[in-house]
């Protein structure tokens, strides 16, 4: 049994915005134990981690990424000229397009299925991510199941995802399943406000699927209007509140230049989370969604408080949560998932202090009461002995890794590295060697010692594919494996390209070790 | 009282009965013959309830030709019956010669149900006062007892007799079967009266009352098509029950039906009564009224039957209710609705959308009597869209024809939008045939959502043809039917439905609409005109991010009046002509408009209105 001692800041149900000098325990079983004040030596058979002055919150939840692209850089289309996309059904049809993000992505899919999801995972809990949705296809469980996964973590049957448009008959079903006490992560509405894809949500709404167990990502499209439906629908249907919407306005205003209208959201009771999204459009951890959210906030004029963004990343995704699992992430309270986020204080506020927070300032990652992810001090001190150290910046962190084929042994940041740098080396020899080793080798009933995982995108293949194989005998070259960090590099290619009308030109400065909200 | 509503008693009416001529065994052998040739080679649904049900009729009635020597004609008819009743297909139907054809037994009162599906409860709706001796017996007492059985169970044993492919939509008809028995599709009542438990109130003592079946005669709506018409050929209902609905109205709804002979020539819309519904031509099939929940006017259409064979006329009708409606939001109610006419059903959808409307589409079985009937030359035109794939299948192994649409795709768009408020649609396990296909071309073509009482509408997916109708269209083919012997007629199901858009292909027959939501009916809904079934609605309505769109043509002016719209297209004689962003109104000159203007109103980059005006 694990405990943290530090400053709790639990996000309590009865008192969301109390801390506190305290305690957190953590049961065997994964779930909190018991959350206590003041600072105590541990009982017998407790092996207690005192952070000191550090704040320890839930660890966070992320509704919307894409971990199978999680290996790419931003992306934009250098030759576009006349603005933003209109909605998402277009950039896939973009020159660059398939080089830079679809190629890529299925050469690391296809080449280094673990070590792909080792660095996906490992880029979130730089962030402080415990629980993470968006998962590629699988045939089987990763080897490092080191963050929680939403689309088929604790409850394999709970919640259904879908990224792309379904039909209304597939609506019918996922209707039918909804009613049957699921939950439905689905793509809704990404695009301009009116653009076609606005209609989806007519769709939505028409097949019965606008319910308290919905979690709808973007919702862009769409307004006051659609909200205030969803509103009534749940109400009608589940007596309950509506389900919530998934916010990503990096992704948003970099693809679109317009993001979901929260305020409408919140207005009508659909919980509002915060998404990180993918690597081509996206932010590479919650922690810079964080940033991007309280940038946009500002330059809207939305008057949310740290407080209402810190809620985005832990409570709201974990109340939509325990609708599907019955237990969830997201607060410090008896019952609950036993995941931890520490991190340094810089900032009096708790909630001033976590949006403000960097992956330098990440000191310890729990996820179902285990230690993951921090400084060696505090991974060693939390009980874990087999860890590798990463990179992070201009600092390390340790790692709890195994290596796939042999789970007792430690299994180096290096070394999965090195696969992932062989694949960007020579992506289409990566892609041969995969599908030769899924002709010869995979078998999904009788699972052989080693390498044994297939995976495929979340994304649509085939025509107008989002993510796909190139033509055979086509030659690309997969970028750079960015850092796992928002670094220099990647703030400068936010200054340059996208469609934010330069509004995130100056999110480094959110970074800086003096950095304030004003 | 009108005799006609009073109906006969069991005497009167055997003693008004023609005489049944008997059958000599060569004509059973005809009869037999004939089923099994039809049952083999043209009724559509055969491989599915084979497969559904677990039932071989072909095989059935071939042994019948020995096992129907010894019966007596009653028997036999018995038997012939069972065997097409073991489909479960309220379309294929024998009917006998029966004293009572074309009666329906009928009790002076009608009982309806509400809450929910595993714990129903049964309530009188509706008493005919003149023909009951109990004062206590009125509107809204609820049934305990049916003939001292528990009344779930009473229901329950006659779902086992009732045709339906699903167990609820059997439950439905059993339901209506306790007060009124359509005669000739089936028996008419063993018992000569019913005695009935029933209580005022929960915590009332259940009482006891007798009553006698009386016989009465609704007979066919004002304007069904003659067998031999096109139209004819176009149907889809479901025939005992249309015979019910008919019953239906004889007996709670007299002025409607002393009127309906006169209405049906004169071509005035107007509203009648203090309830303002109006009504005109078609009153048999349609009505419209406004309904007023939490002060806030909404329209009410109701469709009663699509048995007519005026479609042109209907579909004028339907439109001039819908300008005469609140304009922001309408309830299309077709509960209880047995289908009739494919075109009309299929041809008002394009009344509530922007959208080109798709229709269900129809196919045959492949045989070689589907095929010379397809080639027969006076088929030709009606079904030479399905001739050559049956052709074909001789080589390919199909079980079935391509399918093809029965209401061309033209006439489901010849007309556009009328009505460009949200709209829903309401249907039960009695909403059947055309009315089934109606619920699917608003679900599939995405027109609004479909609220269901109970699981899904009564799952009827085909075009079925009567025996006259088969006569005429098998005649010169190597398939010619039999001379039938005086009172004996059939219904059977020829063409089979598939649905379209995202749920292509699916069929619809013994699966039916599934509603995008269901809603329990209450006891105030029952007493007080669906209430609650109406506020249920409006909330969907009202939550329904809408838009209004108004168009004037004062040639040469266009007048355009929008609401929640950002942009006006305007297209003349299928050309551009204008494109112009709006606020709330704009007025177009419009020179040499020789066709039509046809007016589509944007929200962004969907188009939510569109009009279409044809000058004539």
């Amino acid at each position: 049994m694990l405990e943290l001692q530090g400053r709790i800041v639990a996000l309590a149900t009865s008192d969301p915005e109390r801390h506190f000098i305290g305690r957190v325990r953590f049961g065997d079983d994964g779930l909190v134990d018991r959350v206590l004040q003041g600072r105590a030596a541990p009982p017998a058979g407790v092996a207690q981690v005192d952070v000191g002055d550090a704040y320890v919150y839930p660890g966070l939840t992320d509704l919307h990424s894409h971990l199978g692209f999680a290996t790419l850089p931003l992306w934009h289309e250098e030759s576009r000229t006349v603005g933003p996309w209109m909605h998402r059904d277009l950039w896939p049809g973009a020159r660059s397009y398939k080089p830079s993000v679809s190629w890529p992505a299925y050469a690391y899919m296809k080449g280094a299925p673990e070590e792909l999801l080792v660095y996906a995972q490992v880029r979130a809990l730089a962030g402080g991510t415990t629980t993470i949705q968006g998962w590629p296809n699988a045939n089987a469980a990763a080897a490092n199941q080191l963050v929680r996964s939403v689309d088929d973590g604790v409850d394999v049957d709970a919640v259904r995802t879908s990224v792309i448009n379904l039909t209304s008959a597939e609506l019918d079903d996922r209707r039918a399943l909804l009613e049957g006490g699921r939950t439905l992560v689905y793509h809704l509405c990404e695009g301009q406000l009116g653009s076609k894809v606005a209609r989806e949500f007519g769709d939505v709404a028409t097949a019965g699927c606008l319910r308290h167990r919905l979690i709808a990502i973007h919702c862009c499209a769409v307004g006051d209007d659609e909200f205030r439906q969803w509103k009534v629908h749940a109400e009608l249907a589940d007596q309950n509140a509506p389900g919530g919407v998934v916010w990503s306005p990096f992704s948003n205003l970099w693809l679109y230049n317009q993001t979901t209208d929260v305020l409408a959201a919140r207005r009508h009771g659909v919980a509002v989370s915060l998404g990180s999204d993918w690597g081509p459009s996206g932010t590479k951890n919650l922690l810079g969604e964080l940033k991007v959210a309280y940038t946009v906030a500002r330059h809207l004029d939305l008057g949310l408080t740290p407080f209402d963004l810190a809620e985005m990343v832990t409570s709201s995704p974990g109340d939509l949560l325990v609708r599907a699992w019955k237990r969830g992430p997201g607060r410090l309270e008896p019952g609950r998932l036993a995941d931890a986020l520490v991190l340094e204080k810089r900032h009096p506020d708790p909630w001033t202090n976590l949006v403000l927070a960097r992956e330098s300032d990440v000191q310890l990652v729990i996820g179902d009461g285990r230690a993951r992810y921090g400084t060696r001090v505090l991974i060693r001190a939390a009980g874990e002995k087999l860890t590798t150290a990463v990179q992070i910046g201009k600092t390390t962190r340790d790692v709890v890794l195994r290596r796939p084929e042999s789970p007792t042994e430690l299994w180096t940041w290096k070394a999965v590295m090195r696969e992932l740098r062989r694949v960007q080396v020579d992506p289409v020899a990566a892609i041969a060697d995969g599908l030769a080793f899924e002709r010869t080798e995979a078998n999904v009933t009788t699972p052989t010692a080693g390498r044994r995982l297939i995976l495929e995108s979340d994304m649509p293949g085939g025509p107008n594919s989002v993510a796909g194989p190139p033509p055979a005998g086509t030659e690309f070259e997969a970028p750079r494996l960015p850092s796992l960090v928002h670094d220099a590099t990647w703030f400068r290619a936010v200054r340059n390209h996208g469609y934010h009308d330069h509004v995130l030109d100056h999110l480094d400065e959110l970074f800086a070790p003096d950095a304030v909200l004003t | 009282m009108n005799p006609d509503r009073r109906g006969l008693s069991r005497e009167e009416a055997r003693a008004r009965a023609e005489p049944i001529e008997p059958l000599g065994s060569g004509k059973r052998d005809e009869i037999i013959t004939m089923f099994t040739e039809l049952l083999d080679g043209l009724y559509v649904h055969l491989p599915l309830k084979r497969a559904m049900h677990g039932i071989d009729p072909v095989q059935q009635l071939r042994r019948l030709h020995e096992r129907s020597r010894p019966m007596t004609d009653e028997a036999f008819h018995r038997e012939i019956g069972a065997v097409l009743s073991n489909l479960r297909d309220a379309h294929t139907v024998y009917i006998a010669p029966s004293p009572f054809l074309g009666s329906v037994a009928r009790l002076p009162f009608l009982i309806e149900q509400f809450g929910p599906e595993d714990a129903p409860r049964f309530l009188v709706s509706k008493v005919i006062d003149e023909l009951v001796d109990d004062a206590a017996f009125i509107a809204g007492v609820e049934i305990i007892e049916w003939n001292g059985v528990p009344i779930a169970e009473a229901i329950r044993r006659r779902g086992e007799v009732e045709r339906g492919g699903r167990p609820d939509s059997a439950m439905a008809r059993a339901l209506d079967s306790l007060t009124l028995r359509p005669l000739g599709f089936g028996p008419p009542p063993d018992e000569k009266w019913v005695i009935v438990g029933y209580r005022a109130g929960d915590d009332k003592p259940v009482r006891e009352h007798r009553f006698e079946w009386r016989f009465i005669e609704p007979g066919p709506g004002p304007d069904e098509p003659h067998p031999t018409a096109p139209a004819a050929t176009a149907t889809a209902m479901h025939p005992d029950r249309a015979l019910v609905r008919r019953a239906k109205k004889l007996s709670f709804n007299t002025g409607l039906w002393s009127s309906e002979k006169d209405d049906r020539r004169s071509a005035a819309l107007a509203p009648r009564g203090a309830s303002g519904v109006m009504s005109g031509r078609f009153q048999d099939n349609v009505s419209a009224r406004t309904i007023t929940v939490d002060g806030r006017d909404y329209g009410s259409l109701r469709l009663w039957s699509f048995d007519l064979a005026d479609d042109d006329g209907f579909v004028d009708e339907v439109i001039e209710m819908l300008r005469e409606l609140p304009q922001n939001g309408l309830i299309i109610d077709l509960r209880g609705n047995p289908g009739g006419l494919i075109w009309a059903a299929e041809r008002l959808l394009q009344l509530f959308t922007p959208s080109r409307i798709s229709p269900s589409r129809f196919s045959i079985i492949a045989s070689d009597l589907t095929r010379a009937m397809t080639d027969a030359p006076q088929n030709r035109r009606e079904l030479g869209p399905w001739r050559r794939t049956l052709l074909e299948a001789i080589g390919t192994g199909e079980l079935y024809s391509q399918s093809v649409t029965i209401t061309p795709y033209e006439r489901c768009n010849d007309i556009g939008q009328v009505y460009g408020g949200p709209v829903v649609a309401v249907v039960d396990p009695t909403t059947y045939s055309a009315a089934d296909l109606f619920a699917a071309g608003f679900a599939d073509n995405g027109i609004g959502t479909v609220v269901s009482v109970g699981r899904a509408t009564g799952a009827g997916g085909a075009n079925v043809w009567r025996a006259d109708t088969l006569n005429s269209v098998l005649s010169g083919t190597p398939h010619r039917l039999p001379q039938l012997p005086n009172g004996v007629g059939f219904t059977m199901s020829v063409r089979r439905a598939t649905r379209i858009g995202a749920s292509d292909g699916a069929p619809i027959e013994d699966v039916g609409i599934v509603g995008h939501r269901s809603y329990v009916m209450t006891r105030d809904d029952l007493l007080h005109e669906n209430g609650g079934l109406h506020a249920y609605c409006v909330r969907l309505l009202e939550a329904e991010p809408s838009t209004m769109m108004t168009v004037d043509w004062n040639p040469p002016q266009l007048a355009v009046a929008v609401g929640r719209l950002d942009r006006v297209d305007v297209y003349v004689d299928s050309r551009p002509r204008e494109s112009v962003d709006v606020d709330d109104s704009l007025t177009l000159e419009l020179n040499d408009v020789r066709e039509q203007i046809r007016v589509e109103g944007y929200r962004g980059s969907n188009v939510k209105q569109v009009r279409v005006i044809r000058i004539t």
